[in-house]
């Protein structure tokens, strides 16, 4: 019964996150300008914008406004967009699948590249195979993600032809936008499981474990790298949430028709209910990888489930 | 007698680096020690003496500068790969943490089964269940993790481990200083009763004088890396000849220091 109640506060703690990003969405909706003037172009006279308002109930006061949209928010309608009169929440999944299947994919490629990498350079710390690393991993989460993607297209598909440089496709056409999203989670993977399992292999057990004669493969990945994972597992999960939310920069660079891109639209278009709708949706995205993650968690570490 | 464990001019240097100067520092400076089969030898001093390197040193996992450590036949710096893995199974060790020297994600019945799989020749005559039974604990304890166990129980798991395969010699450092009164006592009677069973010998390593009077035959004062007194613990403690070990003996907690050793 302790994991109900255990998941049970984390969900109750999920919804509290996402009414303050709901907040945080309506505000910076209003702040951002008025949305009727971008409708209705510059040549637009007074009446017609007190009536396009009133139409989209912009008149009305705001705390009324924000009540409403926060009542619509719990009840699961994110509203329609301002330009295309389609409903929010279709419009937004329908672009979910092309953005879960590159940022899945990123997320797999940094798991699979990360953790061996780290785990080796912390088992040879302060070689050269240690230096190169760190290196590159500093390279790859400070190299701006439209650059790296571009030079990617430049050399591979423009250069030597053998990618495609974008669109949705057969799986050639994923290789180089998953390359380009995985840079960073798989250096930030890299990185931790470095720093945690150096942290790891100078813990007392560790030692212990030598001195009971247990063979150093044994000690390092049964005893050390088991136990350097834990923390691991929290970033997988944020990259995650990061990449499925919203690769705008690498969906843009690849025409890659996902939530991203969309969110790109509707910033440009000023489509103030679908910008709304999209921040609702990352938060929730969020949330919700963070409820998984942490059950995960207390699944494979008792110890913090006893925490709570 | 039989030397179980024989350390020969030892000298453990330790080198750190400050900015672009090196600096050595010898942890261990020529020291000779002898403990015959069943004998219990306590090792104290301040920290910082260098006990704790001495105990790494005598069960192969420390560091040897020069010198030899001869301990249950092995040379273990003329061991490599699975001869050496093999021979620690004659030299276990038991730390001063047990917390933190048991994996935090393993089971205790899975951290038995771990190190007969890995020193397969070497057959304990129990069950994981006697075992339990031997050291005074339930057997459920063995589905539990470190966490899930008090400091007491945990550092008896960390004993059952340690003596489960007969090794000839047991390195012991500070297993008691985490504990409270009863149950270091426990722990005590435990490591007198595997020399009694089995024959154990014991290098103890402690802080703490009262114990070691407790517990051992034979007390070594250890200083800066060289032993600076040696013999009878009730001897040492009644009439310390060194400066060092009268400090060591006036520096138990308690109001009159003799009082409190001869209360245990």
């Amino acid at each position: 019964m302790k994991l109900a109640r255990f998941v049970a506060l984390k969900i109750l703690g999920g919804f509290v996150t996402l009414f303050f990003s709901a907040t945080l969405a309506f505000i910076v909706s209003r702040v951002a300008g008025d949305p009727t003037i971008q409708m209705l172009g510059l040549s637009a006279t007074a009446d017609q914008i007190v009536e396009l308002k009133a139409q989209l109930g912009y008149d009305r006061p705001m705390l009324t406004q924000y009540a409403e949209f926060i009542g619509h928010v719990y009840r699961g309608d994110l509203g329609v967009s301002l330009f295309t009169n389609d409903n929010n929440l279709s419009a937004i999944l329908e672009r979910v699948p092309a953005s879960l299947q590159l940022a899945s994919l990123a997320v797999l490629l940094g798991v699979l590249i990360g953790i061996p990498v780290g785990a080796f350079a912390a088992i040879r710390e302060g070689s050269m195979a240690d230096r190169v690393a760190s290196i590159l991993s500093i390279v790859a989460q400070s190299v701006p993600i439209f650059w790296l993607g571009l030079m990617l297209v430049l050399v591979f598909s423009l250069n030597l032809g053998w990618l495609p440089a974008g669109f949705i496709g057969d799986w050639r056409n994923l290789v180089l936008p998953v390359v380009t999203l995985a840079a960073i989670p798989t250096a930030r993977i890299a990185r931790l499981t470095r720093a945690t399992m150096t942290s790891i292999l100078e813990e007392p057990f560790v030692r212990a474990a030598f001195a009971r004669g247990l063979p150093r493969r044994r000690v390092v990945y049964s005893h050390a790298l088991r136990n350097s994972l834990l923390p691991v597992v929290t970033v997988i999960g944020l990259q995650f949430g990061i990449l499925l939310s919203g690769a705008i920069t690498v969906e843009l660079v690849f025409a890659w028709p996902g939530v991203g891109s969309l969110a790109t639209q509707a910033v440009m278009n000023r489509d103030l209910p679908l910008v709304q709708a999209l921040v609702v949706f990352g938060a929730a995205t969020f949330v919700g990888i963070n409820i998984v993650v942490d059950i995960i968690y207390g699944l494979i570490d008792p110890r913090i489930r006893e925490k709570t | 007698m039989q030397q179980i464990l024989s350390i020969s001019n030892l000298i453990v240097v330790f080198t750190t680096r400050r900015g672009i100067r090196r600096e050595a520092f010898r942890a261990i400076d020529d020291v000779s020690v002898q403990i015959a089969a069943g004998e219990i030898v306590g090792l104290v001093g301040e920290s910082g003496s260098g006990k704790t390197t001495l105990a790494l040193a005598a069960c192969g996992v420390g560091k040897v500068t020069s010198g030899s450590v001869r301990a249950a036949g092995h040379e273990f710096s003329q061991l490599r790969g699975a001869a050496r893995r093999a021979a620690h199974a004659d030299v276990q060790m038991v730390f001063q943490d047990p917390m933190v020297s048991l994996d935090p994600r393993q089971r205790i019945g899975d951290g038995l089964d771990e190190l007969r799989q890995v020193h397969p020749n070497r057959t304990s005559r129990f069950t994981n269940e006697q075992l339990m039974e031997r050291v005074g604990l339930a057997p459920d304890i063995l589905r539990r993790i470190p966490s899930q166990v008090s400091g007491g129980q945990a550092q008896r798991v960390s004993i059952t481990r340690a003596t489960m395969l007969q090794p000839k010699l047991l390195v012991a450092d500070e297993p008691t200083s985490g504990l409270d009164a009863t149950v270091q006592d426990q722990i005590l009677r435990l490591f007198r009763w595997f020399r009694e069973a089995e024959g154990l010998a014991i290098l103890f390593v402690s802080h703490n004088l009262a114990v070691v009077r407790q517990l051992c035959d034979r007390a070594l004062v250890m200083r800066q890396g060289k032993i600076v007194e040696q013999g009878d613990p009730d001897a040492l403690f009644e009439n310390p000849i060194h400066e060092y070990t009268r400090q060591l003996v006036g520096a138990v907690p308690g109001k009159h220091a003799r009082l409190a050793i001869s209360s245990q």
